[in-house]
């Protein structure tokens, strides 16, 4: 992820003109909105038939047959404790490189990319929607009409494998 | 300093060709030995490092020159007859290939270090000049050989360590882990090199292919291509209104039978590309066993067969640790010295056999001596003493689970560690490695007759036959290589011995695995007392698995999880069925253990 979501830099962008332009794809969650860096995602593709992984953390849904590649999936409602819901014609997977590696996330559906000045983040407040760690908001973008948190997946990953490898 | 070399395609054929040679060259020195007379081995010997001379000099890579030129030197004495092979010049030429090697692997670092190369240099000088009637004994040679590094280090290169000047001295008492020749080498700049060099030059990055199978490849991809314009037409036929539906099944029908049998083929020619002989791994075995046999003082004959047996690179890269730990095993453990042997009414020299040979979908290599073999008793009371089993488990151990013992970690027969063994690490790295390949290993061994270590692995890591199950509406795939049978019984013959359930399968009580509790797969089936076991074995181990429906076999591509989802219990992969969705490869050598887990546990 570039350096240009960090909330420090932001703060600095914004002494100088407006920061430099970033894309960001929107997706909602549980009625919220979030955006990633566009350039992290890879595809965005519907629900196929996920297989099943036993004995890994409870928001692996399982993994998918991406071209002849084995892809895990991650259930974004499930990782931030999220009240689950069926699947709809809505809802989608996000194929994202995480540190080098394609995963899929689960999220309820994808909006659009937008384009904002890395000036417009600003660092998460102290107490964010519910459940999320704090470590994977990377800031929050507040603009007239809309509140989208950013999130750094990175970390979260970093933190879960440091949980996965803990337990076994 | 870095390699300044105009022409880079002639510096890649360079190191290709060079490290191939000196591959061969270790295998013809060590031949050499045995065979001093032999005109036609020693002539080889000399054109390779002539050739490697050669091409060096006209790529200007003075060190290397400087080496193979005095090394020539003193390969062409030996074989004009003016020297006599002895051991100690054997060590001086194999120092010397040793140091052209780590030379190589400079270069193909991409950087030219400044070795220190005189020491050796120095010690080939002496053999330039000896007088060719008397070659001189052994005992004058090793002097000679000691006494030149200090005079080495004095003169040209000033950042000589005061270090390298002791260490020969240090060396020279008995008392040192490795003879003297090898001890003084040891300490030679070219060290941090040496023992990395054999690894690095035989690195796997580049693949020589014969034109042949080059030219059938290519064949099968244009055959390949042909079917796909026939599927493309076939389609637009259909579309097109131009074909019905009776018709276009009766096409496609052949030509699915065509394409799988050109995929067939296609598979079978990229496998054959990446299988390599395992002579790549077996041809480092002599001069290990020849300075393991010289530090331990015992006299040993290798014999090697079926160097020829091919198998997957990858598997190839993945056997040479396990193999060197047997082997020193089998010289360090196995084999008597000459006074022991000879009082125990055997020849003076032992036999240590290296084989390998195909078996179906699997390689067998085997590695057997005719040493004292494994002294059960001591073997268990040791395994006692280190408090790795106790009393009662021994009373009731086969011999083979006794045998099984010398796997533990930390199990050694040693009181002392020594240089070569006794910490009690190498057996355990054999079984894990070997595990790792999903392969067997099996311990024949008679008192005083010798021992066999054989090893099962299967061809290749990348292609597997597997046996496709379903447990409760999932699919798994079971690696094939470890399935020993199937059966359908009645879950009323079930037995509970002490909450493992077990099946009385023969002569034999064996502990049964239900994959969907391991799997935590939801029931959706009614009760059904019928089900199937599949009896998987791993490294000597059996275990049944119980599933509810046996699906077909099949050769399935394994597909790795990925980072995140690599260390899953009791699955070792993934891959991908014909209708495109993925099944879990179940991990055999888990299960194996989880129900050993579950059996002590529960």
């Amino acid at each position: 992820m570039s350096n240009a979501l960090v909330p420090m830099n932001a703060n600095e962008a914004r002494t100088g003109d407006h920061g430099e332009l970033i894309q960001l794809v929107s997706f909602s969650l549980d009625n919220e909105e979030y955006g990633v860096d566009v350039l992290k995602v890879r595809e965005i593709i519907r629900m196929p038939s996920i297989t099943r992984v036993p004995n890994t953390p409870h928001y692996v849904e399982g993994v998918i047959n991406l071209r002849g590649k084995v892809i895990p999936i991650i259930n974004m409602r499930r990782r931030f404790g999220l009240i689950e819901i069926e699947y709809d014609k809505q809802t989608r997977i996000m194929v994202m490189d995480v540190e080098g590696e394609l995963m899929g996330f689960i999220v309820d559906a994808v909006s659009e990319v937008i384009r904002i000045s890395s000036s417009e983040i600003q660092p998460s407040p102290a107490v964010v929607t519910s459940g999320i760690d704090q470590e994977c908001i990377a800031g929050v973008i507040n603009q007239a009409e809309r509140l989208l948190v950013l999130l750094d997946l990175q970390k979260m990953f970093s933190q879960d494998e440091r949980q996965l490898f803990g337990n076994l | 300093m870095p390699i300044d070399c105009e022409d880079q395609e002639l510096l890649e054929g360079f190191l290709a060709e060079t490290t191939e040679l000196l591959e061969k060259l270790d295998d013809d020195l060590i031949a050499l030995e045995k065979a001093s007379d032999d005109p036609e081995l020693m002539n080889r010997i000399f054109r390779s490092i002539h050739t490697v001379k050669g091409a060096s000099s006209f790529l200007g890579f003075d060190l290397l020159v400087r080496v193979t030129h005095k090394t020539e030197d003193v390969l062409n004495r030996l074989r004009k007859g003016e020297l006599q092979l002895t051991s100690e010049i054997m060590d001086v030429v194999l120092e010397a290939t040793d140091l052209v090697k780590t030379l190589v692997a400079d270069i193909k670092g991409g950087e030219i270090v400044d070795r220190e190369i005189n020491e050796t240099i120095n010690k080939l000088i002496p053999l330039l000049t000896e007088q060719p009637a008397a070659p001189a004994p052994p005992a004058a040679e090793a002097v000679s050989t000691a006494e030149a590094p200090p005079a080495a280090t004095a003169a040209p290169q000033a950042e000589a360590k005061p270090a390298q000047e002791a260490a020969p001295a240090v060396a020279m008492p008995p008392a040192a882990p490795r003879p003297a020749p090898e001890a003084a080498k040891k300490p030679a700049p070219p060290k941090g090199g040496e023992k990395g060099s054999g690894d690095d030059l035989s690195d796997n990055t580049t693949v020589r292919v014969d034109v042949k199978r080059l030219d059938d490849l290519m064949n099968q991809v244009g055959e390949l291509v042909l079917e796909r314009n026939r599927m493309i037409q076939l389609n637009q036929d259909l579309q097109g209104g131009t074909s019905d539906h009776i018709l276009f099944s009766e096409e496609f029908g052949k030509l699915a039978k065509r394409m799988s049998f050109v995929t067939s083929e296609l598979q079978m020619q990229v496998l054959k590309m990446r299988m390599i002989p395992v002579e790549k791994v077996f041809k480092k075995f002599p001069r290990i066993v020849r300075s393991l046999a010289r530090d331990l003082g015992k006299e040993v004959d290798l014999q090697i067969f079926g160097e020829e047996t091919e198998l997957d690179r990858s598997v190839v890269d993945e056997i040479g640790d396990p193999l060197i730990h047997l082997i020193r095993n089998a010289m360090d453990h196995g084999l008597e010295t000459p006074d022991d042997r000879l009082a125990a009414g055997k020849q003076r020299t032992g036999t240590l056999i290296l084989a390998a040979v195909h078996e179906g979908n699997s390689i067998i290599i085997s590695i057997k001596d005719d040493g004292r073999g494994i002294d059960t008793d001591r073997v268990g009371r040791k395994a006692i003493e280190k408090g790795l089993i106790t009393e009662e488990q021994l009373a009731a151990m086969t011999q083979r689970e006794m045998f099984d013992l010398i796997f533990l970690p930390g199990f050694s027969t040693k009181d002392q560690a020594s240089d070569l063994s006794g910490r009690g690490v190498g057996m355990d790295v054999v079984k894990t490695n070997i595990k790792k390949l999903n392969g067997l290993i099996e311990i024949k061994s008679e008192k005083g007759m010798g021992s066999e270590f054989i090893l099962r692995l299967p061809l290749t890591l990348a292609i597997i036959q597997s046996l496709l199950v379903e447990v409760e509406g999932e699919i798994y795939s079971i690696p094939l290589a470890s399935v020993l049978e199937t059966l359908r019984v009645d879950q009323r013959e079930f037995h509970v011995i002490g909450g493992q359930e077990v099946l009385k399968l023969r002569d034999m009580v064996l502990p049964l695995v239900r994959l969907e509790q391991v799997f935590n797969v939801k029931r959706c089936h009614d009760q059904d007392n019928f089900c199937y076991i599949v009896v998987i074995g791993s490294a000597d181990k059996r275990v049944g698995l119980v599933v509810t429906r046996l699906v077909g076999q099949q050769e399935v591509a394994i597909k790795s999880l990925g980072k995140y989802l690599a260390n899953v219990t009791g699955i070792a992969g993934s891959t991908i069925l014909g209708d495109g969705r993925v099944a879990l490869i179940v991990d055999p050598v888990g299960m194996v253990d989880g129900g050993e887990g579950a059996s002590g546990g529960r």
